[in-house]
């Protein structure tokens, strides 16, 4: 579904990403983690198209740089780190702008463009929300429209860019619940990048590491979420545990003493 | 149909329910027109005036009854006026709608882009250096739309930015090209001597000397570009998104940006051309369509076209019948009008307008 | 006023050209180098030191016979030359273009003075107008120079003024000539006006946007005492702009146009054309004169030509 070969992204002299293969089957959730500046966010933009680079990326096979940038929008769908929602819009305004790449120049909305809303709408439960401005909506209500509005794209590829920030652990559940059923249902390849290790363990089906803009580790989760890995890669000490009800891994930060001095009446 | 997830159909309460409030809205423009050409500083008997106009369709229909200078009067000043004020009006109120969704400022007008300074330095130079031509051609619509589209063509050299046009340098060269264009212009005032009555009373804008010929002269101009906007008001939609969404929803941002600007721009100078800058209804009007009809530029861009239409004649009915025989200048109306009506709808609103 | 006012012509080198005027203008800049020697004193000497009162209510005294003379709009202009003084000029305002050996003088702006230039002339008496009174008089009182504000609301009052330029220059006896010729010229016009039978109703345009003269105005008077009714009459103003609709109405039987020349380029025939008008009496009866603005715009003495000229356009009969 998703095939990237041979990666390279610069800016100007700065590498940004060298040599990342990626793929993804679909209804498969990657998860994509690294420490900031690893080049998660730049991947994504590259198989969005909005980067240039170096390397392949496959789309359903095609060559991405052949398809013109509204048959790409209508393959690959991208939920932004920050989003933009103009705050009048109504929810079904803003989801409907996921129909942008299904619009003739006039750009009247069709009825199948009226139902793909809706089903996004359905999907992500917003059904009932569909008259409300999205500037009196929640944090969790406002990631769940930028998702519909993705799915109104109907794409075959999902990215999401640290969807879960900013969430409270209840709709962190709640919104990584909704990409793995959409992966399982909808057919879809995901690929998600976000920083609690444990979590996106507990949901994706793979797991990739980036680091410096390299791939470091890449398998299940048990396979990547490793206390030595961690540690080479982030420069911090985790505690690694297996979830005794999945067998996934728990990583568990270790804030230790550190660098801190020790004060003088000992602890 | 669509049934939603919870088994209620939500296709119903999905679309802003504009229609009626559209309906309302052009009877309004409609009862406008209608009041425009009954009303003017000579007074005529209403049923005359439709006689008249009835006669003109139909020869033949009414028995003519009245003087000839009225039907003059109503053929061929009011009528023309009339329609002139409502074109000029849609069309300013449309381009500023534009301009404010492609700069995500509420502040944009019509003018952003140095179209009124560049039109103002042609119109001035033509008025103070060009001998006057004889025969139908007047030089200085001509030339006020020839400044206008210079000034927006430099505007976008300057403000692109590899290829690119990041609306912040293309606002930024828009406010330094129109300063330089004003400062140009006010020289050109000055080396004008006494014609610099004319170049403020073409500055100052208005229908005086409206006819049929400007209204013919406008006209392509500004269906075409109206098209142009009502039919990309959609994509309008995507450029309130970070120009990287934007590009990820399948929307070329540069070449959307360019044809949008340019789009506004000629209506905008057409419109300039005919009438002189009149200003406010650019600004405030797609504000009010805003505060009534939703953001939506879908539905935005017709309703404000249709409501500046609607509001442009009656500033004018108001300035040729106020203070008769004297003329007040248009523009003086619409600030005067437009400004108070609009703070008084925001306060009542007490929320975002933009 | 003047129509006749570019400092570029062609239109097509118009940046070039605006260029080469900027630094002219930089070079004129330059304070006047050889200001000419003091010409010897007029003989017959007046009783100098004078003192009148401008139109400005301000009192000024001359101490002696003025030589170096300054004027800051054509209408002085044309009066210090009417005076027979016109070598004491040392610059004059802008568009001082009459008599047409005026037009040789230097200029000093006309509503935006070159303040510097004027105190570079060394001038013993600047005539101002009304329009200076707000910043340009002040200024050049300020650094002690003489300044005579010369402010006419009608006819009379532009023989006033002569009058008043007379005795400040020492000219009285010139002035006083001047003015009773120009008086009697008054005189005739109107007794021949008297003769019409008829009070046509004027339209005076000054240009195509319909600006016109309402009372207050100049020319609204000289309409008037030259047995015209101006259709403008019963605006709240001196210059008011006229719906065409209120135009058409009230069926003007003469149109003067005065935005004629080569920039203005109004014609008859161009009034003619213009849609709608052809309904209007002074279309139908050939009654639409253009008048030389110069005439009725500058209150000086040429003045009592442009009341003939609007006297010979609202009754032709009386004047053949």
């Amino acid at each position: 579904m998703l095939e990237v070969r041979g990666l390279r992204v610069a800016y100007r002299d700065r590498v940004v990403l060298e040599g990342v293969d990626l793929a993804v089957r679909p209804g498969e959730l990657v998860g994509l983690i690294g420490p900031n500046a690893a080049g998660k966010s730049t991947l994504l933009r590259a198989v969005a198209g909005t980067v240039p680079y170096w390397g392949q990326v496959l789309i359903c096979g095609q060559d991405q740089r052949r398809l013109s940038r509204q048959e790409l929008a209508r393959l690959v769908a991208v939920v932004p780190q920050t989003p933009t929602l103009p705050p009048l819009f109504t929810v079904a305004e803003v989801v409907m702008l996921g129909r942008t790449p299904y619009l003739n120049w006039l750009g009247w909305e069709r009825p199948e463009d009226w139902a793909a809303v809706d089903r996004a709408l359905g999907l992500t439960d917003l059904a009932e929300l569909a008259d409300r401005p999205v500037g009196q909506l929640s944090g969790g209500e406002r990631q769940r429209v930028v998702i519909a509005r993705a799915l109104a794209q109907e794409p075959r590829v999902l990215l999401l860019d640290e969807p879960l920030n900013n969430l409270d652990i209840a709709h962190q559940v709640k919104i990584i619940r909704l990409v793995r059923r959409l992966a399982r249902e909808q057919g879809l390849a995901v690929v998600l990048t976000a920083h609690d290790l444990s979590l996106v363990a507990q949901a994706a089906d793979r797991m990739v590491l980036l680091n410096r803009g390299r791939t470091v580790a890449e398998g299940s989760p048990a396979e990547v979420v490793r206390r030595e890995l961690i540690h080479q890669v982030y420069g911090t000490d985790v505690a690694v545990w297996p979830d005794p009800v999945t067998g996934r891994p728990v990583a568990l930060v270790r804030v230790g003493p550190g660098e801190e001095a020790p004060r003088g009446d000992g602890g | 149909m669509t049934v939603g997830v919870h088994g209620r159909p939500i296709l119903a309460v999905r679309r802003r329910r504009v229609i009626p409030g559209a309906l309302v809205l052009a009877s309004l423009v409609l009862a406008a027109g209608l009041l425009a050409v009954s009303f003017g500083p000579v007074r005529i008997p209403i049923p005359t005036v439709w006689a008249i106009i009835l006669n003109r369709l139909v020869p033949g229909l009414v028995e003519p009854d009245w003087p000839p200078t009225l039907a003059t009067i109503v053929l061929d000043v009011r009528l023309p006026r009339v329609i002139l004020a409502g074109l000029v009006g849609a069309a300013l109120a449309a381009a500023g709608a534009t301009y404010q969704g492609l700069f995500r400022n509420p502040l944009a007008d019509p003018y952003i882009l140095g179209v009124a300074s560049g039109a103002a330095l042609g119109a001035s130079l033509a008025i103070v250096a060009l001998p006057a031509v004889p025969g139908p051609v007047n030089p200085v619509p001509v030339l006020a739309f020839t400044g206008a589209v210079l000034a927006v063509g430099a505007v976008y050299l300057l403000g692109r930015v590899d290829h690119r046009l990041p609306t912040t340098t293309l606002i930024l060269a828009g406010v330094a090209v129109g300063s330089f264009l004003s400062a140009l212009n006010t020289y050109v005032m000055i080396l004008g001597g006494n014609r610099i009555v004319q170049v403020i009373a073409w500055l100052l804008g208005g229908f005086t000397g409206a006819t049929w010929f400007q209204v013919t002269l406008m006209l392509p101009y500004l269906l075409v570009g109206m098209l142009v906007l009502v039919a990309f008001g959609y994509r309008l939609n995507v450029l309130q998104l970070e120009d990287e969404e934007a590009r990820q929803l399948g929307v070329d941002v540069d070449r959307l940006r360019l044809f949008l600007a340019v789009s506004g721009a000629l209506i905008t100078a057409a419109a300039v051309a005919v009438s002189g800058i009149i200003g406010f209804v650019g600004l405030v009007v797609p504000h009010l369509v805003r505060l009534v009809f939703g953001p939506n530029y879908r539905t935005l861009l017709p309703l404000t076209a249709l409501a500046g239409g609607g509001f442009m004649v009656l500033a004018d009915l108001a300035a040729r019948t106020l203070l008769s025989p004297v003329e007040v200048p248009v523009g003086v109306v619409t600030a005067f009008v437009g400004g108070p009506f609009f703070l008084f709808l925001l306060q009542r609103r007490k929320r975002e307008v933009f | 006023m003047d129509h006749r006012v570019l400092p570029f012509k062609a239109f097509g080198r118009r940046v070039r050209g605006l260029w080469l005027f900027l630094i002219l203008l930089l070079a004129a800049c330059a304070p006047p180098q050889g200001a000419p020697a003091p010409q010897p004193p007029s003989p017959p000497a007046l009783a100098f030191p004078v003192t009148v009162t401008d139109d400005d209510g301000q009192t000024v005294t001359v101490e002696r016979e003025p030589q170096r003379l300054i004027t800051l709009a054509p209408s002085n202009t044309e009066i210090v030359y009417a005076l027979g003084i016109g070598d004491r000029l040392v610059a004059v305002s802008d568009y001082s273009d009459y008599p047409p050996e005026a037009a040789a003088k230097p200029k000093v702006g006309y509503i935006r003075v070159d303040i510097e230039r004027v105190i570079a002339y060394n001038p013993d008496l600047i005539l101002a107008t009304g329009a200076h009174r707000q910043q340009v008089t002040p200024q050049l009182r300020q650094r002690g120079l003489k300044v005579i504000t010369l402010d006419p609301k009608n006819i009379d009052h532009v023989f006033d003024n002569i009058l008043l330029v007379g005795r400040a220059t020492g000219q009285m006896a010139a002035a006083e000539k001047l003015v009773a010729d120009l008086k009697a010229r008054v005189q005739q016009i109107e007794a021949r006006v008297r003769q019409a039978k008829t009070r046509p109703r004027v339209f005076f345009e000054l240009d195509k946007s319909l600006f016109t003269v309402g009372p207050g105005s100049f020319i609204h008077d000289m309409i008037v005492r030259a047995g015209g009714e101006n259709i403008a009459g019963d605006a709240d103003r001196p210059y008011p702009q006229l719906s065409l609709e209120v135009l058409l109405q009230r069926d003007p039987e003469v149109v003067i146009i005065t935005d004629i020349g080569p920039y203005g380029g109004e014609t008859p025939e161009s009034v003619r054309a213009r849609p709608g008008w052809q309904a209007l009496s002074a279309v139908k009866n050939n009654r639409i004169v253009p008048i030389n603005p110069d005439l009725v715009n500058r209150p000086g003495p040429r003045i009592v030509d442009g009341f003939e000229a609007i006297a010979r356009a609202v009754h032709p009969e009386v004047f053949n």
